[in-house]
């Protein structure tokens, strides 16, 4: 017996290689913050397999959402710190 | 994929296909069935793309789940197997799809009139389902395969429809001059 769905980092360089074009479409610069979304999508995939949704792609998206979000609340916490707390 | 014909009850259907066409007629097919109501998927080539349905089922419907959960698998990985499975299951009204059937009867350790016994009962199963629902069974057509023509020429014998599809051949080379 072999596997009945294919494994989640199948599911995920399938779905990277489906956006190759894409990619090959982009300016140089694009294509590098492309290859940083789908690089933060590939660090939760234990978290995308155990979520086994019907469809994976929408999990690599909220990972990448994650990974952003993460980045921004690192962005805020330097700017509140680096700033004079203001009273307003 | 839009072009492929609706089932018609009471018949056996043989799709004959390549397998990255044959896939995606499948799934479209199964997706459309889903989204309309239950349906029986026997599948004996272990090529159920689970993923790939669950996208082409969210095209036609917004209720994904409950199409999901209207698509029944059952997977068998010899033809021993196939000949249980389709023994074991009862004539339904509910479509029923056998996706590449033809996949394990190409173990050569089984000696070919034993597969060839194994196919009679199977297509006498398929017969029994078929009077009570559409069926339709799906077979590679790649031409590279190991399996004997006369097991694929018994299936279209007994088969009431056949759709065929053609790979269309490939682009000649554009050349400048």
């Amino acid at each position: 017996m072999g596997r009945t769905l294919p494994s989640i980092t199948q599911v995920f360089l399938q779905e990277q290689e489906s956006f190759a074009r894409f990619r090959r479409a982009l300016r140089r610069s694009d294509q590098l913050a492309l290859d940083d979304l789908f690089a933060a999508a590939h660090q939760h995939l234990a978290a995308a397999a155990y979520a086994a949704h019907a469809l994976p792609f929408e999990v690599f998206l909220l990972a990448m959402l994650l990974e952003e979000h993460k980045e921004v609340l690192r962005l805020r916490r330097l700017l509140e710190s680096a700033l004079p707390a203001s009273d307003d | 994929m839009q072009t492929l014909p609706a089932l018609n009850p009471g018949q056996l259907h043989l799709l004959l296909a390549a397998r990255p066409a044959r896939h995606e007629l499948v799934n479209t097919l199964i997706a459309r069935l889903a989204a309309g109501g239950r349906l029986l998927v026997l599948d004996g080539g272990n090529c159920f793309q689970a993923h790939r349905i669950a996208r082409l089922v969210r095209r036609t419907t917004p209720d994904l789940a409950i199409a999901l959960n209207n698509i029944h698998v059952a997977r068998a990985f010899t033809c021993y197997q196939v000949v249980a499975l389709l023994a074991d299951t009862p004539a339904t009204s509910l479509p029923t799809l056998v996706l590449d059937l033809l996949t394990t009867f190409q173990d050569e350790n089984i000696l070919l009139p034993e597969r060839r016994r194994l196919l009679e009962i199977s297509l006498s199963h398929l017969r029994r389902l078929s009077r009570q629902a559409p069926t339709l069974v799906s077979v590679a057509q790649d031409g590279k395969g190991s399996l004997p023509g006369e097991l694929l020429n018994l299936l279209e014998e007994r088969v009431d429809q056949i759709w065929q599809f053609e790979s269309p051949p490939p682009a000649e080379p554009l050349r400048l001059l």
